[in-house]
């Protein structure tokens, strides 16, 4: 479904390179997470597959359902499949979330949104995370408290009915119980839509007790340094980053 | 399209100079649109009276009045406008009584590198007490264009309350991520920034100011 083939990735207008010769396949209906120290680029990888403005692919490929979509626009990669959760939504002043919402499922699926269905439907996505109805009213993440940002992007990710996921750090600002409602979320949108993919970024491996990864990758300066499964994750929690440095320095000096 | 609707019944075409009062303890809202015109209109508020307007410009220059000549009276007004060529909207408000209150709120669109100036003057004179005064303008460019705001506030009395804040500058680079990352094109993505700025509730205006909302989706 995605695969990137050994990506560089800088900044636009200035040198600093965050991604060096990064490859990461994803296949259809598989879950991955990325784990790794602040500032290493997870972030950056994340945005990158969406094509922000901001980041610029200098080598390599990025490729999706089997078109090359490296330097294709961000509003075609969305229409394409490509749903990013972010780390940190935007807040849109005088766009009201439902007003957002409706154009946003209309420009998907090309076709004209049934205000009646709309609602219906939206209310009952909202009634299963536990989002207050009136939130559909408000401007766009304006004043939302971290938790129900988070909340409003798989709202999002449940009407636009995506192919491919990533969810950066979705996790961060959630309590203990919302945590629990959004895994559920996604684990019944997973089963209902078995050929979606999943990539999670995060810093816990609590996320990955409740939604379980197939794959788990370790990042670390700009690249993956390992790949392994829960055990992994588990060993990071409980030893950090540095264990890890340790074993991949040895398997290169060996 | 150059009309007032008042209380959204009586229709006044726009042709040439206009002159309203607004009685005591009388609440008067006004629909304005204009479109390739360049007009004055001078109001009066008397003690107590209300007035409130909604006013939807497309390349139209206005020069606006308006006094607030008894206790209480009062001013909201809302001017919204699009611009493609050079034009200009100038507003003064004379608080000519204590306990005056104004809120104006200027939110244009410059379109191409043409320009566009706001000039808002409040005038408060000696011995006019607790008279409050509040303004919030912004300008955003399309393209390069030469968009000013001057912001007067001549106040000459102690005891007021105003604030006033003044912006030129783009829609954010990261709306229009967030908007397209969720499949929007650019054209939709602007189109929804624009209406979210420069229509106040876009429901209840369609229709005295369809030519208005049409506007903003030919841009
Ligand atoms: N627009 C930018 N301008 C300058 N530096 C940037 C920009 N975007 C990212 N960086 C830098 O690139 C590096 C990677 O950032 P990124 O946000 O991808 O990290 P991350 O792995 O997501 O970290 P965290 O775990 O803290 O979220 C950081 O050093 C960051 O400061
Ligand atoms: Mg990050």
């Amino acid at each position: 479904m995605l695969e990137i083939k050994n990506i560089d990735v800088g900044i636009k207008d200035s040198k600093k390179e965050i991604l060096k010769d990064f490859s990461l396949s994803i296949g259809e209906g598989e879950v991955h997470a990325i784990m790794g120290p602040n500032g290493t680029g997870k972030s950056t990888l994340a945005k990158v597959i969406m094509g922000h403005y901001k980041y610029e692919v200098t080598s390599g490929s990025i490729v999706f359902c089997s078109q090359d979509i490296t330097y294709i626009s961000v509003d075609e990669r969305a229409r394409m499949g490509i749903f990013l959760g972010m780390q940190d939504p935007t807040e849109i002043e005088g766009v009201t979330n439902s007003e957002f919402l409706r154009t946003a499922l209309k420009e998907v699926t090309g076709e004209k949104v049934n205000l009646y269905t709309f609602i219906k439907e939206v209310e009952r996505d909202m009634k299963d995370l536990k989002l207050d109805d009136a939130m559909l009213h408000r401007f766009l993440n304006k004043g939302f408290s971290g938790g129900e940002k988070k909340k409003n992007e798989i709202l999002q990710l449940k009407v636009l009915k995506p192919k491919l996921i990533i969810l950066d750090e979705i996790d961060s600002g959630l309590d203990v119980d919302s945590l629990k409602i959004v895994s559920e979320n996604i684990n019944s949108y997973l089963k209902e839509n078995p050929n979606t993919s999943l990539l999670m970024i995060t810093h816990y491996e609590r996320l990955l007790d409740y939604i379980h990864p197939d794959y788990v990758h370790i990042m670390q300066n700009g690249h993956l340094v390992k790949t392994g499964d829960i055990l992994l994750a588990r060993s990071v929690e409980k030893d950090g980053y540095h264990s890890i440095n340790v074993i991949d320095k040895e398997d290169i000096y060996e | 399209m150059n009309k007032i609707v008042l209380d959204k019944e009586e229709v006044i075409v726009v042709d040439g100079d206009l002159d309203f009062v607004v009685l005591p303890h009388e609440i008067k809202e006004v629909y304005l649109c204009s479109q390739n015109k360049n007009a004055s209109v001078r109001y009066q508020v008397e003690e107590g009276g209300q007035l409130i307007i909604h006013h939807y410009s497309i390349n139209s220059s206005f020069s606006v009045s308006i006094h607030l000549s008894g206790e209480n009276a009062s001013v909201r007004y809302f001017f919204s406008t699009i611009n493609e060529e050079d034009h200009d909207f100038s507003l003064s408000i004379f608080h000519n009584a204590s306990r005056t209150k104004s809120e104006v709120i200027c939110h244009g669109v410059n379109v191409k590198d043409r320009s566009l100036l706001f000039s808002i003057h409040p005038h408060v004179s000696k011995d006019m007490e607790l008279c409050i005064c509040n303004q919030e303008n912004s300008i955003m460019n399309l393209e390069d264009g030469l968009s000013i705001i001057r912001p007067n506030l001549l106040i000459d009395c102690y005891n007021v309350c105003s604030s006033h804040s003044a912006y030129i500058g783009s829609f954010r680079k990261d709306s229009l991520f967030y908007l397209m990352s969720r499949g929007l094109s650019l054209e939709a993505s602007y189109e929804i920034l624009m209406k979210s700025f420069l229509v106040e509730d876009v429901e209840k205006l369609e229709k005295v100011f369809y030519a208005f909302l049409e506007k903003i989706k030919d841009l």
